[in-house]
């Protein structure tokens, strides 16, 4: 028997994860906002009932453009790197709903399958803000969901389709293009143009499950932020509020000190507990084998933090088991380890704008966004008083 | 007697009638020629030296012989008649002595002699010229030849010193006396005895003069009967070991012992392992132990030298893929003694689990090897443990940077003999301190064992039966302290764990006088186990059964056959939940991004096989060897015949020309046929392999091998997008040449350069392009040089030059909003891109102290001197825009010290 090629499958499974400690730090983290970028694309409800229409929103933010704002704003001419300083408008979208996708090498544009009809492969859903389309627009009938998937099982299907499990409905694919304001495209496609400028284009894929009938009593809803908060305040959105620097007081969490006075804290509030309310759903996975018996189970839910400055502690925060919010979405923002040797010159001069992304695991998804005002400080000898500590940006962090 | 007394012998015979042939053109012709004629002298065309009286020459007699012969018109010479010889000597107080000989009776041989030389003589023939005969006419003429057998001057004083030392022998010792001095005369530090050195003794007090000599017997023992009482100076020079000098203090009535260890100042010529058979595969490279402890960056480790060697492909982070003619790593597979082994390397690459001394060679079968292999399609690589007998207590301790291990091997009594050895890392205890700075909790840090034991019992003249046990162990068990920013599934920490234990026992039986029988069976139970976190986990365990027999009929001095078969049964169950697990030429996803699958099954796969070859040589420069293997596998029910066809053909004495052909055939991978993760109707991957090649030896040490080889691969398993899974659609082809310039141990220094060049393809589906195999490297280049300086220093530099590993460029990321992941768009050629070319040179210094009964040694192996920066990979941004090159090992240094009695 020819060997086992375990050690090679599993160095291969490893290689990524081992590769990323040799030279991750050299790299831009994911948190770190420095371009177009989409956070998260949302539908609401995240999985279609017959009958019901989803409402799609994103949130996609390009901080150049808000560093360009502000430069205008405060009358200090538009840094060089504004793509077009007179056109501040926000990045144009470009909704679609593919039936079948071509998969992650044709960038998941839409397939068309033999034996389907091929005007239900494409939907064009604008270039607004926002989107919407009713489950009777997708498919004929929910019928029609039986009759894809053995279609797709057929040996006719294209190589790059991956045959979806249709246990609970058929997933169909959002595809949503985004584009800075002001990018020309100079006769390119979309596609073509996000290959050769992905600075200034970001394309996005959200799978939505289209429920067969039966299937409706167990569907998935989105999670719920309540709130962001900085040192027990409330941060209201719309509203450029001065943090407060953590206040040295909290519990040792895995050899960390919480409330570090150099690093600015915020929480999300998210409902996770077993009550009614809570973002953390139980649902019954698909089973890995046959005849195995339902296994129910709470959602496991992941927040994600992003910034337009400074470098927070960590990207994503998982909430196994974790019953408060301190315990799974608490983060800190450092300033000064994010400058390390920059030029303090940079230093914005608008707001900065936190993100926070909470998801489900399971298609749900919620977002929130604020304004931090920062009074930074720099220059400064030893003499920064402790509740400031966090907006000093001289030197390297500790 | 040693070499070097024999070749000093055969050199003094070779000077001595050279001398003689020198003497012996003087031509004269009886009779002038007339006026009007003009006689031309016969003329020596070829001559045969005659040979030196061995009587004679031992007691330095030498002579000349005055030989009347007849020249025939066609320059033949008959009827020699001895006409006068005369011999001549020196006394013992070096007088020349003459005398001049009866040539009737010729008593020293010297006039047979030279009627036997000159018979043989070949002449232009006389030519006459006269009136009737203008252009001249051969005639017939009769000459004086005189023959001289002459000893060179350097022979004749030796010859005279031993006569002074046999004189003074006889007054310094009684030969009819009881021996009152004897001794040993080992090798300093590994005890080797010394057969046939002369050791001289001089009476030093009373400062006599008195001297004698005595030659060590096969056991480096010597003695001398009725020593004269006093002090005796003992001196040894022997060539390739230092001058040794000592003094003894000896009485007439009392029995004094010495032991006398000399060093040795240089390595001999290396010297074919005992047993070993002469070569008969198209290619096999074979290297000796005590030449693989020395090459740099290895430490020590025989079995991974052999990614060195041509053909063989460089793997990343000097771990332990073995990727033999552009094959994949799992088509090559590892043998001890001709059983297979599931696992070689500890964590797949840093050591071998069998250390260097357990071993007598490590043979690489790159291509077209014999029918006694199967399963395999790529390369063999089979561990030989030592087959000669162990006749003497030896061992070593050796302390390095990563571990520690002992070896110790002997006689037990009379009839059998034992190897035993074991080795621990201690990465646990050095990584321990630094657990909170690398923020991680080793529950268990790496750490591995390995242990070895073998008994051989050599029953009678016709049978030894042996016992070879071993085991490893290997386990990575660590948990990272902060593990907020981890999916909750692979929170937990990672273990790794693999084990095997095994046993063989083999029974060699010589049949008839020319049949001969080999059995082994072998039992090995292996447990690997991995986990990630409490989401992902691989558990396996098999119990691994083999037989092999081989019944060789050497049944003319031109024909051999050998037949056997060497069947195995697996039994096991493997529980997993992972990620399907990426093949060749798909790059490896996150373990976010794939879909995972929970397996649970039992096995108990066998296979069944016959193989039979002949080793025919039709003509005495030509070998053949066809052979036929069938092999059957019942997971898949399948079987196949493999033919296999080498020949070797003996151009010259130093020119080799071979050529090989061989099909093989290997069962898809366990996780390929699975029922559940795979397809269980899957057919055998094939393979054709041909090679073509020449060798040259300049000298006994210094060798050139070259070699075109070329692989035809067919049914190779490939991912297929329908309910199977997969299947075999794909292809492969491999074409490339090896050229290996070696230089074996002798004269101080060993090396070689190994350069192989290559392409390796695939083609995944029909009507797919060709593009390049994972580990394709176009240009392969090892030059290993290992000197020895004085006072036991050592020097040795390895630099290694290799294309880089070709990858699949990734163009751009689409963000998955559903894990907030970047999903990566690939370039649309597989390996359409490399890694930069690799380059790195290490350096390995050893310094050995050496005393009586034990050596040490201590080394500095530099890894990577010059601290170049390779890259082993890309590591990319979370969105795949931006990238840096994943850097291999940087410059490190591994420091050891090894004892060896």
């Amino acid at each position: 028997m020819r060997h086992l090629p375990l050690s090679r499958s599993l160095s291969l499974l490893l290689l990524p994860a081992l590769l990323v400690g040799c030279a991750a730090e050299m790299l831009e983290s994911q948190s770190t906002l420095s371009k177009l970028r989409v956070l998260a694309v949302r539908a609401e409800p995240p999985e279609l009932a017959p009958g019901e229409t989803v409402q799609l929103d994103a949130l996609v933010v390009d901080p150049r453009h808000d560093r360009c704002l502000d430069a205008v704003a405060g009358g200090s001419g538009a840094p060089a790197d504004c793509l077009s300083p007179e056109v501040v408008g926000p990045p144009t979208l470009h909704w679609e709903l593919c039936l079948f996708d071509e998969g992650a090498n044709n960038l998941y544009r839409c397939a068309t399958i033999p034996g389907l009809p091929p005007e239900l492969s494409r939907r064009d859903l604008g270039t607004g803000a926002t989107a919407s389309i009713a489950y009777a627009a997708i498919v004929p009938a929910p019928s029609f969901i039986e009759q894809a998937c053995a279609s797709l099982a057929s040996a006719d299907a294209p190589e790059f389709v991956e045959i979806p499990s249709c246990r609970r409905g058929l997933p169909v694919t959002v595809r949503l293009t985004a584009i800075a304001a002001g990018a020309d495209l100079a006769g390119r496609t979309t596609d073509e143009f996000c290959l050769d400028q992905p600075a200034d284009c970001e394309i996005a894929k959200k799978s939505l499950t289209l429920l067969l009938p039966d299937r409706v009593a167990e569907r998935n809803h989105n999670p719920r932020i309540e709130g962001l908060f900085n040192g027990g305040t409330e941060l209201r959105p719309g509203v450029a509020s001065v943090p407060v620097c953590g206040d040295g007081v909290g519990a040792e969490q895995d050899g960390a000190e919480q409330h570090d006075p150099e690093l600015v804290p915020v929480v999300a509030a998210v409902t996770v507990g077993e009550g009614s309310g809570t973002s953390a759903e139980m649902f019954s996975p698909a089973p890995t084998q046959v005849d195995a018996a339902p296994d129910p189970r709470r959602e496991e839910l992941d927040i994600s933090w992003f910034a337009t400055f400074g470098d927070l502690r960590e990207a994503t925060y998982w909430g196994e088991g974790k019953t408060t919010d301190d315990e799974i979405t608490f983060n800190e923002i450092a300033f000064k380890k994010f400058m390390k040797d920059a030029d303090i010159s940079t230093l914005p001069t608008g707001p900065i704008r936190l993100f926070a992304v909470l998801r489900d695991g399971r298609g749900g998804v919620d977002f929130e966004e604020r304004d931090l005002s920062i009074p930074f400080i720099s220059g400064a000898e030893d003499t920064v008083a402790e509740d400031q500590q966090c907006f000093d940006v001289k030197g390297v962090a500790k | 007697m040693p070499l070097t007394c024999r070749i000093r012998l055969t050199v003094q015979l070779a000077l001595a009638a050279l001398a003689a042939t020198s003497f012996a053109a003087t031509v004269s012709a009886e009779e002038p020629a007339s006026a009007g004629e003009e006689l031309i002298e016969p003329e020596l065309l070829s001559s045969v030296e005659a040979a030196f009286p061995p009587a004679a020459f031992a007691a330095g007699l030498q002579a000349d012989v005055i030989l009347q012969i007849d020249i025939s018109e066609t320059g033949a010479v008959t009827n020699p008649l001895p006409v006068e010889a005369a011999y001549f000597g020196y006394d013992d107080k070096g007088n020349l002595v003459e005398e001049t000989a009866d040539i009737s009776a010729d008593k020293h041989g010297f006039i047979a002699s030279a009627l036997a030389a000159v018979t043989q003589y070949k002449f232009k023939p006389a030519i006459l010229k006269d009136a009737k005969h203008p252009e001249g006419v051969a005639i017939p003429v009769q000459v004086t030849w005189k023959v001289g057998f002459v000893i060179s001057e350097q022979e004749i004083q030796r010859q005279l010193t031993d006569k002074e030392a046999q004189r003074d022998q006889a007054v310094a010792s009684d030969p009819t006396a009881p021996i009152n001095f004897q001794g040993q005369l080992l090798v300093r530090g590994v005890r080797d005895p010394l057969f046939g050195v002369k050791i001289k003794l001089r009476q030093t007090a009373p400062d006599s003069g008195l001297a004698l000599e005595v030659t060590t017997d096969a056991d480096g023992r010597f003695a001398v009967p009725g020593l004269k009482s006093g002090s005796w100076e003992i001196k040894v020079d022997e060539p390739g070991f230092r001058l040794y000098t000592t003094t003894e203090k000896v009485e007439a009535a009392q029995l004094t012992e010495a032991t006398l260890y000399i060093e040795r100042t240089r390595e001999g010529l290396v010297t074919r392992t005992t047993g070993e058979p002469p070569p008969k595969e198209v290619t096999r490279r074979i290297l000796t132990v005590r030449e693989i402890q020395r090459i740099p960056g290895n430490n020590n480790d025989a079995i991974k030298v052999v990614q060195n060697l041509p053909g063989v492909a460089r793997s990343a982070f000097n771990g332990g893929q073995v990727i033999i003619r552009g094959s994949a790593p799992e088509d090559t597979a590892f043998f001890v003694d001709g059983m297979q082994l599931l696992a070689i390397y500890h964590f797949g690459g840093l050591r071998s689990v069998f250390p260097s001394e357990l071993l007598s060679s490590v043979n690489l079968y790159p291509g077209a090897f014999s029918s006694q292999y199967g399963r395999v399609t790529g390369g063999v690589i089979d561990v030989r443990t030592k087959s000669e007998r162990l006749e003497r207590l030896r061992g070593h301790v050796d302390v390095s940077f990563i571990d520690s291990s002992f070896y110790l091997e002997g006689p037990i009594g009379k009839d059998v003999d034992f190897q035993l050895g074991a080795r621990r890392s201690y990465i646990d205890f050095i990584l321990a301190p630094l657990s909170e700075q690398l923020g991680l909790n080793f529950t268990t840090a790496p750490r591995y064992y390995d242990w070895q034991g073998k008994v051989r019992w050599y029953a009678d003249s016709n049978h030894t039966a042996s016992l070879f046990i071993y085991g490893s162990n290997d386990l990575l068990d660590f948990v990272r302290e902060d593990q907020r920013d981890i999916p909750p599934d692979l929170r937990g920490g990672i273990k790794i764990s693999t084990a095997f234990q095994g046993a063989i026992a083999r029974l060699d039986s010589k049949l008839a006088p020319d049949i001969t029988n080999q059995f082994q069976f072998q039992y090995q139970p292996q447990q690997q186990g991995f986990s990630l976190g409490q989401g992902l986990y691989f558990n396996l365990n098999v119990d691994f059964f083999s037989i092999r027999d081989t019944v060789e009929w050497k049944a003319s001095d031109t024909l051999t056959v050998r037949g056997g078969t060497d069947p195995k049964y697996f039994s096991g169950d493997i529980a997993l939940k992972l990620p399907r697990p990426p093949k060749e030429g798909e790059t490896p996803v996150g373990l976010g991004n794939s879909e995972v699958f929970e397996v649970t099954e039992t096995f108990d796969p066998a296979i069944y096989n016959l193989y039979t070859e002949a080793e025919w040589k039709p003509v005495p420069k030509l070998l053949l060897i066809p052979g036929l293997r069938y092999e059957y596998y019942d997971r898949v029910d399948r079987g196949a015949a493999d033919p296999r066809l080498a020949a070797r053909y003996n151009l010259t004495d130093e020119l080799v020309l071979k050529a090989a052909y061989g099909r093989h055939h290997i069962s898809p991978t366990p996780d390929e046929t699975s029922t559940t993760l795979g397809n269980p109707t899957l057919n055998l991957e094939q393979a054709d392999h041909y090679v073509l090649g020449a060798e040259y030896a300049f000298t006994p040490y210094l060798s050139f091998t070259a070699e075109a080889f070329y692989k035809d691969l067919d049914n190779l398993v490939t991912r297929s997008n329908g309910p199977l899974i997969y299947d075999n659609a794909a292809e492969g082809r491999i074409y490339g040449g090896e050229f290996f310039l070696r230089h074996q141990l002798a004269n101080n220094f060993f090396g070689w350069v190994a350069y192989t060049i290559s392409q390796s393809e695939r083609k995944d589906r029909p009507g797919k392009d060709w593009r390049l195999f994972d580990f394709d490297q176009t240009h392969i280049l090892n030059v290993i040089a290992s000197y020895d300086l004085p006072y036991n220093w050592s020097v040795g530099a390895r630099y290694r030059y290799v294309t880089g590993s070709p990858n699949t460029e990734i163009v751009a990321g689409v963000f998955d909003s559903d894990s907030n992941d970047y999903v990566r768009v690939e370039d649309t050629t597989v390996n359409a891109s490399r890694n930069k070319a690799f380059q790195q040179l290490d350096v390995r210094v050893d310094k050995k102290w050496v005393y009586d009964t034990w050596t040490l040694n201590a080394y500095l192996d530099l890894q990577n001197a010059t601290n170049y920066e390779n890259s082993e990979g890309v590591n990319y941004q979370y969105d795949f825009e931006d990238s840096l090159p994943v850097t291999g090992i940087p410059i490190f240094p591994s420091l050891g010290i090894r004892g060896e009695f």
